[in-house]
């Protein structure tokens, strides 16, 4: 059966594996989630309904209130950072010299190797017993630091493993980018005597406008979400300074098998994204407003 | 300064850059290179041997006698399909999303976001349960789907992404000469389109091949194991083994870079260099 | 077009993929089996395990046990998860902390039905470690038995102790122990960085495990668990919380890393030569000293202090014990496997091959193991034998201990009073009850 490309379905046509890959595999889920979620559902099995109470349990939870202000240090830290090392490495190793393309794929193995061993080969570096702390601070006269019993130090080296991962994720998008933009309209610019800063910020960064917008949302579910690199690398510690929802909500479902509070911090998570997301798109709508 | 000097002067920056990148992006993955040549009882001393002083091969060799090799064959061929499937139906997807205006798109972008945001952990045990009841537990097939499922979202999204910045004007022409729709996308648009295609394709090979989280809740046998949950098995409950462990990293590692080294010409393409100049 | 062609041809290959998975050998009855042990592999207890596969395997044509090793923190998540949907494993290992959500989840069968009514008062009586044998007891149904017991002990530098002049045999309380520590704690190549520490012990709240002194020292002190009401904040908690808190700040005999740290980084560093006393899984022994570059002959166990010096301190329980799923088809087959994984030869062999301190006491009394290679068991036994507890296994257990370990840290950095971080370990109990 032929459908006319210029019929109002074929749009649809295209969109509608995805929607249904979606569906049956997020969405079942996801509902079947909430329906735990609303449930008292210890070792997993549910055993009676209790409406908003896991809710209400893991609001007023002094642990999870702790974990929404790691998570919120950790993610505005890590966004910040990653993606300024990210446009940064995307602009400078723009050309494609052998060096350049050298050094792409340099960045580009710390991405690429799983989270749990980067994670843990950065733990063993920032360990006082390894020794390389030692030697890095010995001369200013800190052999004996440490950083990972320290809570802001804890948070630093967190960040630290994010940045170091997820620069490579921000530099591929905005290369891709970059990669985009006719390079006629740097050509045009300089004739007319832009300077680079300025060709930057009238060419460049309007016509990466997308790319860093889904950059920005990506790494930011990103950072609230994740919870490997605070799993291995700081356990959550010192006090509780670096344990995110994301390892919270592990923790409550698969170590103490509260699997009704862990939906339901869950689907708090999932809307607190949703939040999050609204207002980095209404912030780029206003912009893109004020620059017309 | 004289012409010369100032573009040495340049090199050398450059070069030095170059160098203090490396160093920082891979100091640990060195590190960790360096651990799995060592023997044994030589891992943990302090201080540290950077280089190892007696290197050994002893536990890549513990690695085979333990079936690596089945698990990598695992991990690619799920992480393949995923990138093929994946790249593919996002391709169709953005593509609608970039050229179409029609009602449910706000929906179509809303559910992409919205299934980005919801983290993976908590959906693990309901997918468990719904697997179960398709016969798809502790199958590559049922990875397969749900590596589609949650790494479809950004794989549209930047591909969407890529497609508007490709104005319509070339498949509109090849169009009128007598292509269809989507022959136009797969002749015109797609070739131009590399970059965002590897960008996307790149991300999903990144998660399905280094997966732990989906793949340790779903399968159990040893047939359908992939590599990284082999890996944290060197997290034994008596303990850690770092040779092993690092070795088995530095095997996860190589295919990855292989792909990357390959695929690496086509970000060297100047993509719309010949595209709106006449 | 094509992309319905490309669509169906990937199908096609997924299918064919997923069903390329060999088939298993209709005659034979397979028992599956999830543990964290691989047979294929070279340790000790995987050689003793694929022994006794072996040996059952041919004393019973018909049935063949598969193994499926799994990550050892997922066994009791995935065990659960897979009960609720039918597709659990004939049999199951637990460990300590995870006994209570085995009982209270109903996923176990009771063992008594399979094969312990015909066992006699002398069988019953051979486990001689009665806390680790009661412990799956409920309701007059037993649900797992124990295959190898655990506890974690204080490992110690023989030679360490021997060049500071410290009898072991002097290290009767904790505060002589501090005091030991003191002396063992040194900067030896004067460079501001101390080189070996008095003591170590993972107060990470990541992979506990009943790893430190706390239980030992709280159950010295009372009830600990009271029908799953914790007792913490009494004086005896804030005692043991402060104490830790002391050793790092006051005494200087720990270094303030070990909040980050869990039990490999301790045991790697133990290994390593940077602590003279350490707490450890005493299932490490052999491990640490054939790896330990000091000279594994240099590697003692000290009996556990307790707070006056009338009485040594109490000696953990923990352990893996195996279950038969109480859904499972061949449980006739599951049980008999059981029963012949904690039968004389196989108890044997977790002792000779593996390593492990034997669960009956009538191979404890073999004359092969009279040998002086096992005297460092015997700490273990007799402390087992004088004065055992086990985490009470009918309520939610989970990172019991990973919640002392935080109310150290809520002490250390975050300025808490010990009581206040002990009440506040007493509510994290509760909340999973």
């Amino acid at each position: 059966m032929h459908i006319d490309p210029r019929s109002s379905w074929y749009p649809y046509r295209l969109v509608l594996p995805v929607l249904a890959i979606e569906l049956v595999f997020v969405g079942v889920p996801l509902v079947i989630g909430v329906y735990y979620s609303l449930h008292k559902a210890d070792y997993f099995q549910l055993s009676g309904f209790v409406g908003l109470a896991n809710y209400v349990t893991v609001i007023q939870s002094p642990i999870v209130r702790e974990s929404l202000a790691a998570t919120a240090i950790f993610s505005v830290f890590s966004l910040a950072v990653t993606f300024g090392v990210g446009l940064a490495l995307a602009l400078y190793l723009e050309r494609d010299t052998r060096l350049h393309v050298f050094a792409r794929a340099v960045v580009l193995v710390p991405y690429t190797i799983a989270m749990l061993v980067g994670s843990m080969l950065l733990k063993w570096i920032f360990s006082r017993d390894a020794g390389f702390l030692t030697m890095a601070l010995g001369p200013f006269g800190l052999p004996d630091a440490s950083i990972l019993a320290d809570p802001n130090g804890a948070m630093a080296a967190l960040v630290y493993n994010a940045v170091w991962r997820d620069s490579a994720f921000a530099m591929i998008l905005l290369m891709a980018g970059l990669k985009g933009i006719d390079p006629q309209m740097y050509a045009a610019a300089r004739v007319d005597g832009a300077s680079a800063w300025y060709r930057f910020r009238r060419i460049t960064l309007p016509l990466l406008r997308v790319p860093i917008l889904i950059t920005l949302i990506r790494l930011l579910i990103h950072f609230v979400n994740v919870l490997t690199f605070a799993l291995i690398l700081t356990g959550g510690g010192p006090n509780n300074a670096t344990q995110t929802m994301g390892l919270a909500m592990y923790r409550m479902g698969f170590v103490d098998f509260r699997l009704g509070p862990a939906n339901a911090l869950a689907f708090l998570v999932l809307l607190f994204n949703l939040v999050l997301i609204a207002i980095l798109l209404r912030l780029f709508r206003q912009r893109r407003g004020a620059a017309a | 300064m004289s012409w010369q000097r100032r573009a040495l002067l340049r090199k050398s920056v450059n070069a030095a850059v170059v160098v203090a990148i490396c160093i920082v992006a891979l100091f640990p993955i060195l590190w960790g290179l360096s651990t799995s040549l060592k023997p044994a009882n030589a891992i943990l001393e302090y201080p540290p041997q950077l280089i190892p002083a007696a290197p050994t091969l002893e536990h890549y060799r513990q690695l085979l006698t333990t079936g690596i090799h089945k698990y990598i064959l695992n991990s690619a061929i799920v992480s393949i399909v995923t990138v093929f499937l994946c790249v593919m139906l996002a391709a169709l997807a953005g593509y609608a999303l970039a050229r179409f205006s029609f009602r449910g798109k706000s929906l179509v972008l809303f559910v992409i976001v919205a299934v980005m945001s919801i983290p993976l952990p908590s959906l693990m045990v309901p997918t468990f349960t719904f697997l179960a009841l398709l016969g798809l537990n502790n199958t590559l097939t049922g990875l397969v789907l749900l590596y589609t499922a949650y790494q479809l979202p950004l794989a549209v999204w930047v591909l969407y992404g890529y497609f508007q910045t490709i104005p319509s004007e070339f498949e509109n022409a090849a169009m009128i000469d007598g292509y269809s729709r989507l022959q136009a996308l797969r002749r015109v648009v797609l070739p131009l389109s590399r970059p965002g295609l590897i960008a996307a394709g790149l991300f999903t090979l990144t998660f399905a091949w280094n997966d732990f989280v989906v793949a340790v809740v779903m399968n159990s046998s040893d047939d359908a194991r992939t590599l990284p949950v082999a890996i944290y098995n060197y997290l034994g409950f008596f303990g850690r083994e770092w040779g092993p462990l690092t070795a088995a990293a530095m095997v996860s590692i190589v295919p990855v870079i292989v792909v990357f080294v390959v695929f690496q010409k086509y970000f060297l393409s100047g993509m719309t260099g010949g595209g709106v100049k006449g | 077009m094509k992309t319905q062609l490309f669509r169906l041809v990937s199908r096609t290959l997924l299918a064919t993929f997923a069903f390329a998975l060999p088939l298993s050998a209709f005659a034979q009855t397979v028992v599956t089996m999830w543990t964290f042990l691989d047979p294929a592999k070279t340790t000790g207890r995987e050689v003793a395990l694929k022994g006794m596969i072996d040996s059952f395997e041919k004393a019973n044509p018909g049935v063949r046990i598969k193994v499926e090793p799994q990550v050892f923190s997922e066994l009791m998540a995935k065990f659960l998860a897979a009960h609720n949907t039918g597709s659990a494993p004939d049999i199951i290992w637990v460990n300590t902390e995870n006994m209570g959500a085995l009982v209270k989840s109903g996923a176990a069968a009771d063992l008594n039905e399979l094969f312990l009514r015909g066992w006699t008062k002398e069988q019953d009586a051979d486990f001689f470690v009665r806390a680790g044998w009661d412990a799956p007891m409920a309701g007059g149904k037993r649900y797992a038995v124990p295959l190898f017991h655990a506890t974690t002990s204080l490992f110690y530098r023989k030679d360490q102790f021997k060049e500071a002049g410290i009898d072991p045999a002097s290290i009767r309380t904790w505060d002589q122990l501090v005091e030991a520590a003191k002396k063992l704690t040194r900067d030896n190549d004067k460079d501001g960085r101390v080189d070996i520490w008095g003591f170590g012990t993972p107060l990470s709240t990541e992979r506990t495990g009943g790893t430190t002194a706390f239980t030992t020292m709280l159950v010295a002190g009372g009830k600990v668990w009271d029908n799953c009401k914790p007792n913490y904040s009494g004086d005896v908690g804030v005692r043991a919380v402060q104490l830790h808190v002391d050793m790092i700040n006051k005494h200087n005999v720990m270094p303030k890393e070990v909040i980050a740290n869990h039990v490999d980084d301790i045991a790697d560093q133990f290994i390593a030569g940077r602590y003279a006393i350490a707490t450890m899984p005493f299932a490490r022994y052999s491990q640490v000293q054939a790896q330990a570059k000091w000279g594994g002959d240099n590697l003692g166990v000290l009996p556990w202090p307790a707070w006056t010096a009338d009485k040594t301190g109490p000696q953990q329980v923990q352990g893996w014990w195996a279950a038969v799923w109480s859904k499972s088809k061949n449980a006739k087959q599951a049980g008999a496997f059981l029963e012949w994984m904690i039968g004389q030869d196989a108890v044997r062999a977790w002792t000779v091959t593996g390593g492990q301190v034997p669960t009956r006491m009538s191979v404890w009394k073999e004359p092969a193991l009279r040998a002086p290679k096992y005297d460092y068991m015997k700490a273990v036994i007799d402390g087992w034998s004088t004065n055992s507890f086990l985490v009470p296994t009918e309520c939610n257990t989970a990172r019991f201990d990973a919640d002392w370990n935080q109310a150290v840290q809520r002490v250390i950095v975050g300025g808490k009073t010990p009581k206040e971080a002990m009440q506040e370990a007493e509510k994290a109990f509760l909340a999973r009850q």
